[in-house]
């Protein structure tokens, strides 16, 4: 039978993802880890919410109950030499925009 | 195997670990293999949420004072075993550390080290800048003025250390609550009598602290003052490439860190002397900083050129919990019965902690003294006993 694919970066499966649930790993924060979706070249952009829907479909909830994990800097991957090449910014301040409002219930 | 938080915690038990990162577990599991029931491990999010699950991974006996060396020794010898007996891939792999040095100043105490390590049986030795090439040949070793070397030491994968030490709990027993607060602690006449948290109330005789960057407000909780200040640090991943770098690359010089995971990706991190010390929770701010990429992009592509085509994916931070002197604070306070601690290990809470935990699980169930433990209780800072470990990076 063909595969179904979650994840493409990680090669991760919905038969994988649905055993690693069963295997007791039932949120997004150890699914993520356990299984990679997320955390590959694309860094979730084409998985997670299609993970999250795996995920609610797998316990019967609405998927908006479903919280997501965090996307973390940088948006796209770059090189090494791009970023050495960048002036030192400063230690960033407190709470600088609303976008990076630090939410102590949410992390980042 | 890792329980969603459902329904109230028990009414009693016979102790209440607060949290759910490698100490708490590690702990947790120790208690519960000589024999204790009824054991609670409360965590405020998700397991290894706090440090443990934001750290590089890294194990090494590269340390310049004996507890540490000791704690450190034991605690490969049960990364060695702990697959198995835990029953989950850890990815453990003793690629070795090479800790590198860029000031004629660091040579001695390195050579010094180097010794003491060696007189408790760890294979260490100190390497010439170009010896170095036999470890990492694409290393840019012309700043380097020495080095030293262990091949015991490595890195595991810490979540599946944090899992194996969960699935290995919860199959004897201990309760694990996630995403449960502490809101609590009750106590009187000199003794931990229970902890109220937003799931209902727990009667407990025995409370450990093993709340990390946490740890202070904790024992603030019961009037006990740690010295302790919290650190953001900061790490990356790269995109993965073919396996190539065999051990960890460390400089006590500027405090750079980076392995290669058995996933292929660059992992790594660089301490900023910049970054300030808090001491409250509401300060502790773990948003990453293009500073942070751009400092460790630096020092990466310094140490080992072909870095500079790899392409950083994500980065994220993490907090220390950093005592004055640099080791752990293990066991209890005089005149509070019924509590006990395991933190302040200051960037090497996972490294350390399968014996701390296996140590301090063995002093609370037999009343047996440790030497270890008294060396490392928190009473050393009144005595003035207190030697800092020289070797701490990242």
């Amino acid at each position: 039978m063909s595969k179904r694919i979650l994840c493409r970066c990680e090669d991760v499966t919905i038969e994988e993802f649905g055993k690693a649930y069963r295997d007791g790993f039932a949120e997004m924060e150890a699914l993520k880890r356990f299984t990679g979706v997320g955390t590959g070249f694309c860094q979730g952009k084409g998985c997670l919410c299609e993970s999250a829907l795996e995920l609610a479909r797998l316990r019967g909830i609405d998927p908006a109950q479903i919280p997501l994990t965090n996307i973390r800097p940088p948006i796209e991957p770059l090189t090494f030499e791009e970023l050495a090449s960048l002036d030192l910014p400063p230690l960033m301040g407190e709470m600088e925009t609303a976008l990076l409002r630090k939410d102590p219930e949410v992390g980042s | 195997m890792i329980p969603l938080p459902e329904g109230p915690v028990p009414a009693t038990a016979d102790a209440v670990i607060v949290g759910g990162g490698i100490n708490g577990l590690a702990i947790a599991y120790e208690l519960a293999r000589r024999g204790m029931k009824h054991l609670v491990v409360l965590e405020r999010d998700y397991l290894g949420s706090g440090s443990t699950g934001r750290c590089g991974g890294g194990i090494r006996q590269q340390w310049t004072t004996e507890e540490n060396i000791r704690l450190a020794q034991e605690s490969v010898a049960a990364f060695e075993r702990l697959a198995g007996e835990l029953g989950l891939q850890t990815f453990f792999r003793q690629g070795g550390y090479l800790m590198v040095t860029e000031d004629e100043s660091h040579l001695d105490s390195m050579r010094k080290a180097v010794a003491l390590q060696n007189s408790c049986q760890v294979p260490s030795r100190f390497l010439e800048p170009r010896e170095c090439l036999e470890i990492v040949p694409q290393l840019d070793i012309s700043r380097l003025k020495g080095a030293s070397f262990c091949q015991k030491d490595g890195t595991a994968y810490p979540f599946s250390v944090v899992w194996g030490y969960a699935k290995a709990s919860a199959r004897r027993g201990v309760q694990i609550f996630i995403r449960t607060r502490l809101l609590e602690v009750r106590h009187g006449d000199g003794r931990i009598t229970g902890v109220v948290t937003d799931r209902g109330e727990i009667a407990t005789p025995l409370l450990i602290n093993c709340a990390g960057p946490w740890s202070r407000s904790l024992a603030a909780m019961v009037g006990v003052q740690l010295p302790n200040r919290q650190e953001r640090h900061e790490i990356m991943v790269s995109e993965s490439c073919k396996p190539f770098l065999d051990p960890m690359v460390i400089s006590i010089s500027d405090g750079i860190y980076f392995s290669q995971s058995m996933r292929g990706e660059i992992v790594g991190g660089i301490g900023d002397p910049q970054e300030p010390h808090w001491d409250r929770p509401d300060q502790f701010d773990t948003r990453s900083q293009l500073r942070f990429a751009v400092r460790f992009a630096r020092a990466l592509t310094a140490y080992w050129p072909p870095a500079r085509q790899l392409r950083l994916m994500r980065q994220w931070a993490g907090m220390y919990d950093v005592t004055p002197d640099h080791r752990p604070i293990l066991g209890g306070v005089p005149g509070l019965e019924g509590y006990q601690m395991a933190c302040g290990y200051s960037g090497h809470g996972f490294m350390l902690a399968p014996m701390a935990a296996s140590r301090l699980a063995k002093q609370i169930t037999t009343g047996e003294p440790d030497k270890i433990i008294d060396s490392l209780s928190l009473a050393r800072f009144a005595r003035g006993d207190i030697e800092a470990d020289a070797f701490v990076v990242g």
